[in-house]
């Protein structure tokens, strides 16, 4: 006791005539090294409890794999409700209390999920619902943090957890992008009728990416009616109108085009731009005109697409336009103008070579770069 | 001289020492930012599923440039390994740099290829361009090899935009190894941003002792070499704290020359990259920000926290005395050719922000510590140094540096944990010890140099030599 208030007294002395830049820099050191310690505790027993984990897992999951496997085979050779019983019941015999091997075993049935298709898929998704899983899903969904919510619902797509659409539904308009998206194309993926209406009440932004996402969902799932996407083309939201002209393009909704050129006025210079493009891959005869007059309106990068889209077209009527344009100063234009005047064949290839005689240099070695 | 002496003792009591906090404090802000945008960057980023970019015919065209001077050894493989990226929508452009080797023949033998027809758009001044060639195979038509006259890093990327004919532009360096996903994961942010992304960049991460195979990286090691060992701890530092912390706040100043991509568009109205300074890629970032704030443009600049590429760090002394040499001189060149930034308003964050911090604490930090030491020496000469409290300020600083040395360590634990092995886990940490008394010095003294090669006006990049990958 004596020691213990020998030694305080003699910390307070030395404190007490530290001067106070020291003194600052002594409490500031302190808590360095507690911080330190605190943190290199923390990062051994990360690695020490990672390390754990994985091996408690491996435990598990060779249990679990090997009732998977004798799963998988019995299904060709057995009765499938039999087999299912059994497959049920081996996995009632493992402590599926413990939250942990229940999560591996969700884990385990939504990967081989993965790699199978037909028959051996829809097994699995029976397995899937008589093991109760499906409530882990949607525990998932109902959770407060986002990164487990995005988790359930790329489950349930997984899974086709139809029961759960109309709880996905409710997060298709969530104020996280990252939600908003995941919802959107699994309620897509999950309701294959009539699963569009929310294009029209959605007032969120739809990113490029998520539009990326979208089109390749719907562009790859067997739709039970493939609606006219040119119906949301008038939608105040731009992103919506920029995702269905990528899928009027991609389905070739050739009805569409009267509404296309009516958007080559659109305010936004994108959507002018992508309507542009969707006009020359339909090969509209009819939108030569409009983007033709177009041309002098707009700036030089959506001059190089309406001469990219005149010369996808390539309909012979615009060909003294496009040979203009050769001469245009501004290279890409020039350059995209000699390219269209290749795409139409001889006659504009004949065209090329008479510019050639009086072209300047320049324009000589686009035409020779495009004529080789 | 007392009075002298005096006033120096004031001045590195009252200045240095708040100084010294005020710098302190801005790393452990950094360290909450870099935490807090790495979390967000796991979370948005962790159920990505990049085949929705890799099968998409609306994925961004992407134009990759491989500046190749004297790379004759390496220059196939990599070339191979850069045609084989897990993407669709992309060209390989690479740029013989006048090499004084065979690298030129090694491409025409390797790919087939033949000179072609080409008109440049030359949007960039560069030097002359001898010729283009293509592959005369139809499996290679991505592939395209521009031979020009030797005029540095900067000017073989700008021959290269002038050629790219794809909106995104990936500026890398020959020699390194990028990850299969790297473009990928670097166009993403391009996509997803609700502002116009004019840049990202990725983290760069020591390849020394990994295993290599046919311009692959298979497997991680530590390096066995000791300075090697620091760089990695270094690296980490610098990509998973500081560029991370930036990008959250739209601050970023550089990204890393070895992998970038950008938006040509406005990588050419800002000018292309400079041949007047050894550090371009830092400079052209300043240009690009300066332009978007001058046209009132909305923009970001971001950072992706996964380890896209690996490069071969300098594993001698002499070697890596040249690296940083130049990355000083690179740094003083660029803070000083755009010093109009400078707490300027106009600029914002960039201004505000950004800029006065490579300045106070990059560029001067180590100067401050430079003249502290030989004060230090000087005092103890003179008998003029109290030990205890020396003692405890120097305390204060090492156990600092352990701290956020430390808390990399973890951020790479709990993100991407490319050194699965224990053992290699414990090196890195013991090097946190030792960082501040071996290696640390070495860098302060080529910092040093390199401010006073600025001075004197030097301005070669200095020999690179490399050993090769295992």
């Amino acid at each position: 006791m004596e020691t213990f208030s020998f030694n305080a007294t003699f910390i307070l002395g030395f404190l007490d005539e530290l001067p106070p830049r020291v003194y600052l820099a002594f409490w500031i050191l302190l808590i360095c090294l507690a911080l330190f310690c605190l943190l290199g505790i923390f990062l051994i027993s990360k690695r020490m409890i990672s390390n754990y984990m994985q091996r408690r897992d491996r435990y598990w999951n060779a249990q679990i794999v090997e009732i998977m496997t004798q799963f998988m085979v019995r299904m060709d050779n057995a009765d499938p409700a039999d087999s299912l019983r059994k497959t049920v019941h081996e996995f009632e015999q493992l402590p599926l209390k413990k939250a942990y091997i229940k999560q591996l075993l969700y884990k385990q049935v939504i990967n081989y999920h993965r790699n199978f298709t037909g028959n051996s898929a829809d097994k699995l998704r029976d397995l899937f619902r008589k093991l109760k899983l499906d409530s882990l899903t949607e525990h998932k969904l109902k959770s407060w943090d986002s990164s487990t919510k995005i988790a359930g619902i790329l489950e349930a797509a997984e899974m086709q957890l139809e029961n759960l659409s109309p709880v996905i539904e409710r997060l298709i308009y969530s104020k996280s992008s990252e939600i908003r998206i995941e919802a959107q194309t699994t309620y897509i993926y999950l309701n294959k009728h009539h699963s569009f209406h929310f294009l029209k009440e959605l007032n969120e932004p739809i990113l490029e990416w998520h539009q990326l996402i979208l089109l390749n969902l719907i562009t790859h799932i067997k739709l039970k009616e493939l609606p006219l996407f040119s119906t949301w083309l008038n939608s105040s939201n731009s992103s919506v109108v920029e995702l269905c002209l990528k899928l009027v393009l991609h389905f070739q909704q050739f009805e569409a085009q009267d509404k296309l050129i009516q958007l080559l006025e659109h305010p936004d210079v994108k959507i002018q731009s992508l309507a542009i493009k969707v006009l020359g891959e339909f090969e509209a005869v009819k939108a030569e005109e409009s983007l033709e007059k177009r041309y002098a309106l707009v700036d030089d990068k959506l001059k190089v697409d309406i001469i990219h889209a005149l010369g996808r077209i390539a309909s012979g009527k615009q060909l003294n336009f496009l040979l203009e344009a050769v001469n245009s100063p501004v290279f890409e234009i020039a350059f995209e103008a000699t390219q269209a005047l290749q795409n139409h064949g001889e006659p504009g290839i004949s065209e090329l070579r008479k510019a050639y005689l009086l072209a300047p240099t320049i324009t000589k070695e686009m035409i020779e770069q495009v004529l080789a | 001289m007392k009075i002298l002496i005096d006033y120096i003792q004031l001045f590195f009591q009252e200045f240095i020492f708040y100084y010294a906090l005020a710098v302190m404090f801005s790393y452990v802000i950094i360290a909450l930012l870099s935490a807090w945008e790495m979390r967000r960057y796991l979370h948005k980023n962790t159920p990505t599923d990049y085949r929705n970019l890799l099968v998409s015919e609306f994925a961004p065209s992407v134009s990759i440039i491989a500046p190749a001077y004297n790379e004759e050894p390496n220059i196939v493989d990599n070339v191979r390994s850069l045609l084989s990226l897990h993407y669709n929508n992309y060209e390989v452009v690479v740029v013989n740099d006048g090499s004084k080797d065979d690298t030129l023949r090694q491409l025409i033998m390797a790919f087939e290829l033949v000179k072609v027809d080409f008109a440049i758009n030359t949007r960039i001044k560069t030097e002359s361009v001898r010729g283009i060639y293509r592959s005369e195979s139809k499996a290679l038509e991505r592939l395209v090899v521009i031979d020009k006259e030797n005029g540095g890093k900067a000017d073989a990327l700008n021959a290269g935009i002038n050629v790219a004919k794809n909106d995104l532009i990936l500026c890398i360096d020959a020699d390194c190894i990028i990850e299969p996903d790297a473009v990928l994961k670097l166009v993403k942010p391009f996509m997803d941003e609700p502002v116009r992304v004019i840049g990202a960049g990725g983290v760069v991460r020591i390849a020394n002792s990994c295993e290599v195979q046919h311009g692959r990286l298979v497997k991680v090691h530590m390096p066995d070499n000791l300075l090697s060992r620091f760089q990695v701890l270094e690296y980490l530092r610098g990509f998973l704290m500081g560029r991370l912390a930036w990008s959250r706040i739209n601050g970023l100043l550089i990204v890393s020359g070895a992998l970038g991509l950008f938006d040509k568009d406005i990588v050419i109205k800002a000018g292309g990259y400079s041949t007047k300074t050894v550090g371009e890629d830092m400079e052209l970032i300043i240009r690009m920000r300066k332009y978007m704030h001058k046209h009132k443009l909305p923009y970001k600049l971001v950072y992706t926290p996964e380890p896209l590429c690996w490069t071969e760090a300098p594993a001698n002394l002499n070697v890596l005395g040249r690296q940083r040499n130049r990355w000083s001189r690179g740094t003083l060149e660029s803070l000083l050719m755009h010093r109009d930034i400078l707490f300027n308003p106009k600029y914002g964050t960039l201004g505000m922000l950004s800029f006065p911090y490579w300045l106070l604490v990059e560029w001067l930090g180590p100067i401050l510590e430079f003249i502290g030491l030989i004060i230090l020496v000087t005092l103890v000469a003179l008998g003029l140094v109290h030990w205890t409290y020396s003692l405890i300020l120097f305390a204060m600083v090492y156990a600092f540096v352990l701290v956020i040395s430390t808390l990399t360590i973890i951020y790479e634990e709990l993100s991407y944990r490319q050194y699965t092995s224990g053992r290699d886990l414990i090196k890195l940490w013991i090097l946190s010890f030792l960082e501040p008394f071996i290696y640390h010095p070495l860098i302060l003294y080529w910092e040093i140099k390199g401010n006073f090669d600025f001075l004197t006006g030097k301005k070669a990049w200095g020999k690179m030599s490399r050993n090769g990958f295992r």
